[in-house]
């Protein structure tokens, strides 16, 4: 996947990330036809976009866990956040302000 | 083993291309399931975990009393991404690990065509009533 994020701030063990718009509905194609939301894996994967600049160079290794809260439609605004601790980074994922999904990741 | 050949993802699934990424079940018993991945790739490990949790949703939904194919994934657990990503043929099992009230968590993996382990860990089927 390329930069998936429109803009990105990263402060110490902290991030967080506008998803591209245009990539948010390249990501919904064929899933599913009339009723387009993102893979819940493919959500897993910005946070983890996110999750690695923020403990940059570590890549993720895991996840430990990630638990999904709604159906993210691709004309939302996608909003990524991340926090290191340790090993480890707490990351969520906002769609159109409401949370939609959060996961522990495991990086080295 | 059974090869149900009449099992057919594209007939079972909402998932149209490029989101479909099952292509030939190989084998389906009332225990687990192993298909074939649609293409060759490119796997990046996301495309791969996706395939798993479609291998998930595929077997479950074949059960009696499993979700429809308005189902939606609402949860993964102690995922290991063994490759961070793969070209060549893929093979995604998914088995049951537990039933949770109305939620079905399988064990799946993805493996390359040699059997190198991919991808491994757990995924919960919601019935998909959540909006």
């Amino acid at each position: 996947m390329s930069d998936p994020f429109a803009r990105i701030a990263i402060e110490g063990d902290t991030g967080r990330g506008l998803v591209r718009p245009e990539l948010a509905v390249q990501l919904t194609a064929g899933h599913f036809p009339g009723d387009p939301f993102l893979p819940g894996a493919y959500l897993v994967e910005l946070m983890a976009a996110l999750a690695e600049r923020v403990a940059a160079p570590a890549r993720v290794r895991s996840i430990v866990r990630c638990a999904f809260a709604r159906r993210v439609r691709p004309d939302a605004e996608i909003v990524v956040t991340a926090r290191a601790a340790g090993v480890l980074v707490e990351t969520r994922l906002e769609a159109g302000g409401e949370p939609a999904a959060h996961a522990t990741l495991r990086l080295a | 083993m059974s090869t149900p050949t009449y099992l057919r993802p594209e007939q079972l699934m909402r998932h149209r291309p490029p989101a479909l990424l099952l292509g030939t079940v190989v084998e389906s018993t009332a225990t687990g399931l192993a298909c074939d991945g649609i293409d060759d790739g490119p796997w990046r490990w996301a495309r791969l975990l996706e395939g798993a949790a479609q291998a998930a949703g595929l077997f479950s939904g074949l059960q009696p009393g499993g979700p429809s194919a308005a189902a939606v994934i609402a949860e993964y657990r102690d995922v290991t991404l063994h490759a961070e990503g793969y070209e060549g043929g893929v093979r995604f099992h998914a088995a049951l690990d537990r039933r949770i009230l109305g939620f079905w968590r399988c064990r799946v993996d993805a493996r390359s065509a040699d059997g190198r382990l991919l991808l491994s860990g757990l995924v919960a089927v919601a019935p998909g009533a959540r909006s």
